[in-house]
């Protein structure tokens, strides 16, 4: 096997994981101080409709919008999976050859 | 867009985004590391985005902590670290590897607090030091932030993610990230270096144990403009 690992295109996912519905536990919600102007009220100003929406999002596959992907594949991304053969072979530990 | 960055490699990965999608970005870099890391300025000047120190002069908080003091060094990075990846069918452990200056999932108390220093969002229920607690200045600025984001502390929460703390003078953590530019021939960001430390801890004690353990690390960036935390660190000296 190559020590390096490289996603073809087609092999790029097309969908980002959310974790949210695998949690052991419902993610408790935000709340507000008491007393004090509404924190909450305030989101929709400091972060953007979609970002917002992806965020509190309870889907476990959103999918990656094609301009996004573009852009990854534009960037060189994913980066490859490298394996440390050298640094293992310095610590003696490449005990899987 | 505007947003804030610690050590740089947000605020310059939003430049480059908005850039590439035709939009304006303003980002806010914690003074300390905006006045250490010129090249990461730069390269977001590059892309097209303003870059200021924070605190600044642009917002009522920031005056208000500059008139307090005028070199504040800033605060407010991404608090989780390298090295956490999802959790897996197998028998995978995750590791998040912290910093002594801000060990919030180390020492941290898992309650609701706010997520910046001066209160504008609302309270999250996250591993936290205190939204206001002071931190010592360490050149891996991104993990150097008072909590650890609500997803993630759930998780330590209920022990899916562990959390290791190195002490604060980097000296071990970067003295692993130079032997891994010697073997590997990749310089790593110092945030990066916390993950590869780690990486080599867990090799180590998986030898010691006489285990077989696949050990998978995040190398998040490259550290060509973080050179002189290395300098600064190892060999300050003149060695």
């Amino acid at each position: 096997m190559s020590d390096v690992v490289y996603l073809a295109p087609e092999e790029i996912p097309k969908k980002w994981y959310n974790i949210l519905p695998d949690l052991p536990e419902p993610l408790p919600e935000p709340r507000d101080p008491e007393g004090e102007e509404s924190r909450i009220d305030l989101l929709p100003k400091i972060f953007l409709k979609t970002a917002l929406k992806q965020e509190f999002s309870k889907r476990r596959w959103i999918r990656i919008p094609d301009e996004v992907l573009e852009m990854y594949m534009h960037i060189y991304r994913p980066r490859p999976l490298v394996r440390a053969r050298r640094l293992e072979k310095f610590l003696k530990t490449d005990i899987l050859g | 867009l505007t947003t804030e960055t610690g050590a740089g490699q947000w605020g310059s990965a939003l430049s480059l985004g908005a850039s590439l999608m035709g939009l304006e970005a303003t980002v806010y870099m914690v003074r300390f590391a905006y006045n250490w890391k010129p090249g990461r300025r730069t390269l977001m000047k590059l892309y097209g985005a303003e870059c200021l120190p924070s605190p600044s002069d642009r917002t009522e908080f920031g005056r208000k902590l500059l008139k307090k003091d005028p070199n504040h060094p800033g605060s407010l990075g991404i608090a989780v670290s390298e090295g956490i990846e999802l959790k897996g069918e197998w028998d995978t452990r995750f590791i998040a590897a912290q910093s002594m200056a801000a060990p919030n999932l180390v020492k941290g108390e898992y309650k609701y607090d706010f997520g910046d220093a001066a209160g504008f969002t609302p309270l999250l229920k996250m591993y936290t030091l205190g939204h206001d607690v002071e931190m010592p200045t360490i050149y891996a600025e991104g993990l150097r932030y008072h909590a650890a984001a609500p997803i993630i502390s759930l998780l330590r929460k209920h022990g899916i993610v562990e959390a290791v703390a190195y002490e604060t003078d980097e000296k071990e953590v970067f003295e692993a990230a130079k032997l891994f530019v010697s073997k590997e021939g990749f310089v790593p960001a110092p945030e990066s270096s916390y993950s590869i430390k780690a990486a080599i801890d867990k090799a180590i004690e998986a030898k010691e144990k006489d285990e077989e353990w696949v050990i998978v690390f995040n190398v998040s960036g490259h550290g060509f403009v973080d050179l002189e935390a290395f300098n600064k660190v190892l060999f300050s000296n003149g060695t």
